[in-house]
């Protein structure tokens, strides 16, 4: 069963078109890679997804709704971690999963269950309580995910998560993706590194809005004649 | 309900963990209620004058010592010529020169024409149409006293007749210049509370991305528009009480009219500012526009509102624009209900163009802020 | 230097990318010169007074007549007694009463000597000295002509020359004062506050990590919000001159010098305020209190200086501001030149000298 299908999707900011008639289907629990250069229409393509912008044209189902109809019924169903951080740098550990999980309506008792659950998992129960603005940008960003899923959404966008973090903990996060994904989850997650791109189920490679190659990490390898996506990505740029 | 408290708490926790946000919320008003009563008074207390004396009579020594024993004259001796006189109103060394004619005296007493000459800097208009007026007030009623003595009039009609003013102060008997301006400072300080903070606290939301979060969950707009507004409505009123306790104790100014109404119009007052923070912030990109925005309207609202400057001398289309001006309205209702006791009748007007403000400029804000997160 | 020059691109390409704000920058100062220019005014006209007359003669109507036939008052109501007097003040209807005594020309007449009383709503204490002062002028020109009937008249006279403002425009006070403001403003809140910006967001991290030196970071900062604050000075000095008709009796080169150095004091304050700041919120709020208010209230451009309390007095020589306008305003409505506002000029520029090592001093500490 397919979690996202979209058909057709295009956003125009005045003249510029930041994406142009895109289409693909993700499938549930899948992991979904957005690969491209900075500008090439992946961040747009998630914030129409996630239904923090309106396509121009075209249009999405995400978790079985409608993204132009029924913008709200999708956001209660996903989880959102932005290229930013953007999680309250003057609030606690705790008060930002706090905050957000009460927000999307998690009962008090079982929110508390959760936040300590998820703390456990990402071994910060010791910084509940630190203001997020002083713990390192590698535990913010795992922070900011344990906080994207916090309400156990469908599906999970992931806009450039591991920008920034040392290797290690990049590493982290993506055994972190996995984990998640094994739940049933789908994951649709942008990045430029190249090598994140192979712990994909599948990848798309997208260009000025259009999305050029989709298939996974081995077919596109085999496609383009090349051994590692990184070389794909460079033949690809080359053209 | 919980996610609009929660909101609420977030932000007050965000206000309590600034320091310098919080310091500000407590020194403003002190700071403000300390040097503004002081500074902000255009009362002329003190009036610099230099005489230049062509006759030295004992007429003319005795007005320039009725100057001396004036509370508001200041005098700077008497200068011997007009070349010295004009260097001392140059450098601001003094406002007023008066200057008697030679033959002063003897023109007086033949009941010759004579002629007394002021010259007055009237760079600051205030200071030289007060001065001037005094200075004609001492000579006139020397004057009057002279002829009186010295004019052997025979005749009784032919007694020169004496108009005085006697002033009664109403509202403000002690003529206090803080009376006026303590309230003033009530309004200003509930009006950046409730416009400058929010309107750059939405906007900082935007900067530093974390209203990407929120916009990303199901919450509904105005749900978060209350969670944001109610937190600084609430330090809002708290800073209105503090003032009113800052105005009885240090200046022993207290409330003349309804308290409860007061703060009943004063929630209303806020709502429209704290909306129009928010529609502000809605609309600019980045803090730095959002505070250009308010300190511009501020300014403008101060200006129109009558409290540095006499609204009276402003031509038509300004009184019009007044309409639009909700601190005019508030500060008449300040005024009225603190100094005057006013009852609700004679502020209805008011309270009821700031009602019908805070519900267009709330509306404004949630559609504004809706429009922009599309 | 090549590094300045590069961070002063960086700059100004910001600036006018953020063309609202840059709009907003250069708008704004016009807007509030026409604004102030068109509405402030100390003078009242057809002030709205009552008129209670005990006596109703011919004399006290002929002093009434006096009233509304000056520019200043407009007779509005004629109450019968004190409470009514009291309730159209609280209306908001009067802004002054005058109580007419009984036998008003009996009194004139015979006993040479007749007392009006004026009530005066000091809730507005502005106002009420300034509408005194006109009953005064009034009364005084009564009773000339008063006694101009009954006696011999008057033998001597008063004349009154109002030096450099002949016409005793308001504007001559304020167009100073504007320009001070718009300079702090654009000049001090601008550099400290994209300063801060560069914190809060975390560029400035990014350019720190260069091997750019600080110093030419915030130099880079200032500079472009100096020569913005110059292009609306010149600009504010334009409209009040020809709308406004300011005198521009000194030399304008000097004048423009002036500036520039007021201007390279309101920017080194901001320097100062940036280097302590790290929100544009704590930089917004340390600019208003700090400067924008002390500008306002302590720089004689709205109150009378020497009317305040002797600690204020005093500190308000700390401030720029008050030394700016006492030398803008001689040099252009005095035509005072270098020797008479030498001072002046020294100040600011010690000014500047100071608050510019104490910021490269703090700077140097965040090393």
């Amino acid at each position: 069963m397919n979690s996202i299908e979209v058909e057709h999707l295009t956003k125009k900011f005045g003249d510029f078109i930041a994406v142009n008639d895109i289409s693909f289907q993700v499938r549930e629990g899948e992991i979904f890679g957005f690969l491209g250069a900075n500008g090439a229409g992946k961040t747009t393509a998630i914030k129409m997804m996630s239904g923090l912008l309106q396509p121009t044209s075209g249009t999405a189902m995400v978790a079985g709704y409608n993204v132009v109809t029924q913008s709200k019924l999708i956001k209660r169903n996903i989880g959102y971690m932005s290229q930013r951080f953007s999680l309250y740098n003057d609030l606690t550990v705790f008060e930002n999963m706090q905050l957000f999980g009460t927000i999307y309506k998690i009962p008090r008792r079982e929110l508390k269950e959760r936040i300590m659950d998820s703390l456990a998992r990402l071994d910060m129960t010791k910084q509940a309580n630190l203001l997020v603005n002083s713990i390192p940008l590698g535990w913010k960003q795992k922070l900011a995910f344990a906080t994207a899923i916090l309400h156990k959404p469908k599906i999970v966008f992931l806009d450039e998560p591991t920008s920034g973090v040392d290797p290690i903990v990049r590493r982290e996060f993506w055994n972190l993706i996995y984990e998640t994904a094994s739940t049933g989850v789908t994951i649709l997650v942008t990045t430029h590194y190249m090598d994140e791109a192979e712990y994909c189920h599948r990848i798309s490679i997208m260009a000025d809005g259009v999305i050029r190659l989709l298939g996974t990490p081995d077919e596109l390898k085999k496609q383009v004649g090349v051994n590692t996506i990184n070389d794909v990505f460079v033949e690809y740029v080359k053209h | 309900m919980r996610t609009i408290l929660i909101l609420i708490k977030k932000e007050f926790l965000q206000v309590f963990r600034n320091p310098l946000l919080l310091s500000i919320l407590i020194v403003a008003p002190m700071v403000q209620f300390m040097i503004f009563p002081f500074c902000a008074d255009y009362e002329i207390k003190v009036l610099d004058i230099a005489f230049i004396d062509h006759d030295g009579s004992s007429v003319s020594k005795d007005i320039i010592n009725s100057f001396n024993a004036s509370d508001i004259f200041v005098s700077h001796g008497i200068i011997h010529n007009k070349k010295e006189a004009d260097k001392m109103l140059q450098h601001d060394k003094v406002d007023i020169i008066v200057e008697f004619p030679s033959h002063f005296e003897q023109d007086l007493m033949n009941g010759d024409a004579t002629r007394i000459a002021i010259t007055a800097n009237a760079i600051n208009t205030t200071k030289a149409g007060i001065g001037v007026g005094y200075t004609q007030e001492i000579i006139g009623g020397y004057m009057q006293q002279f002829q009186e003595k010295h004019m052997f009039v025979t005749e009784e009609e032919q007694i020169p007749s004496r108009l005085n003013l006697s002033y009664i102060y109403w509202y403000n008997e002690q003529m206090n210049y803080k009376n006026l301006i303590v309230p003033g400072i009530l309004v200003i300080l509930v009006t950046l509370i409730g416009c400058y903070v929010t309107a750059l606290n939405l906007v900082r939301e935007k900067e530093i991305g974390t209203i990407e979060q929120v916009n990303v969950t199901p919450i509904r707009r105005w749900q978060f528009l209350i969670g944001k507004m109610i937190p600084f409505w609430i330090l809002g009123m708290a800073e209105f009480i503090l003032g009113i306790f800052i105005m009885k104790i240090v200046f022993g100014i207290t409330v003349q009219g309804s308290f409860p109404m007061l703060l009943g119009i004063t929630a209303i007052y806020l709502f429209v500012m704290l909306g129009l923070g928010f529609f502000i912030s809605s609309v600019s990109e980045n803090q730095l526009q959002a505070m250009f925005i308010v300190l511009f309207l501020f300014i403008i609202f101060v200006l129109l509102s009558g409290l540095f400057t006499p609204t009276e001398g402003m031509p038509q289309w300004a009184h019009h624009i007044n309409w639009l001006n909700p601190m005019s309205f508030y500060m008449t209702v300040i005024k009225k209900v603190v100094l005057k006791g006013s009852a609700f009748i004679s502020v209805q007007k008011e309270t009821l163009i700031l009602s019908i403000m805070a519900v267009l400029v709330n509306t404004g804000a949630i559609l504004s802020y809706q429009e922009k997160s599309k | 230097m090549k590094e300045l020059r590069m961070i002063l691109r960086k700059e100004f390409i910001h600036i006018i990318r953020d063309r609202i704000t840059l709009m907003l920058v250069l708008a704004m100062p016009v807007a509030l010169v026409l604004l102030f220019g068109f509405t402030i005014s100390a003078d009242i006209h057809n002030a709205r007074i009552a008129v209670l007359d005990h006596s109703k003669d011919s004399q006290s109507q002929a002093f009434v007549r006096k009233l509304s036939s000056s520019n200043y008052f407009q007779v509005v109501s004629y109450p019968n007694t004190e409470t009514e007097i009291d309730f159209q003040f609280k209306e908001n209807n009067i802004k002054l009463a005058i109580v007419i005594p009984q036998n008003f020309e009996n009194q004139l007449e015979n006993e040479h000597n007749a007392v009006i009383q004026v009530i005066d709503d000091v809730s507005d204490l502005n106002i009420a000295s300034i509408l005194n002062n006109y009953v005064r002028a009034v009364v005084q020109e009564f009773q000339n002509e008063y006694n101009k009937n009954t006696s011999m008249g008057e033998p001597f006279s008063i004349t009154t020359k109002m030096m450099y403002n002949a016409n005793m425009e308001s504007v001559y006070m304020f167009v100073p004062g504007i320009i001070t403001l718009i300079m702090i403003l654009v000049t001090a809140l601008m550099s400290s506050i994209t300063l801060a910006r560069e914190k809060e967001t975390g560029t400035m991290r990014m350019l720190f990590i260069t091997p750019v030196k600080k110093v030419y970071v915030v130099i880079g900062k200032v500079i472009p919000y100096m020569i913005i604050s110059f292009i609306s000075t010149i600009v504010i000095i334009i409209i009040s001159v020809f709308v406004f008709k300011m005198p521009l009796n000194g030399s304008i080169l000097f004048l423009l010098l002036l500036c520039i150095i007021f201007m390279l004091t309101a920017a080194s304050f901001g320097m100062l305020i940036s280097t302590i700041s790290t929100t544009q919120l704590d930089a917004m709020m340390i600019t208003m209190m700090g400067l924008f208010l002390p500008t306002v209230l302590l720089s004689g451009f709205l109150f009378p200086l020497n009317s305040m309390p002797m600690i204020f007095q005093i500190l308000a020589n700390v401030f720029p501001a008050k030394w700016f306008i006492l030398a803008i305003k001689d040099v252009m409505i005095k035509g005072s030149g270098f020797f008479d506002v030498w001072e002046y000029l020294t100040i600011l520029f010690a000014m500047a000298v100071i608050f510019i090592s104490i910021s490269l001093k703090m700077l140097d500490k965040r090393n």
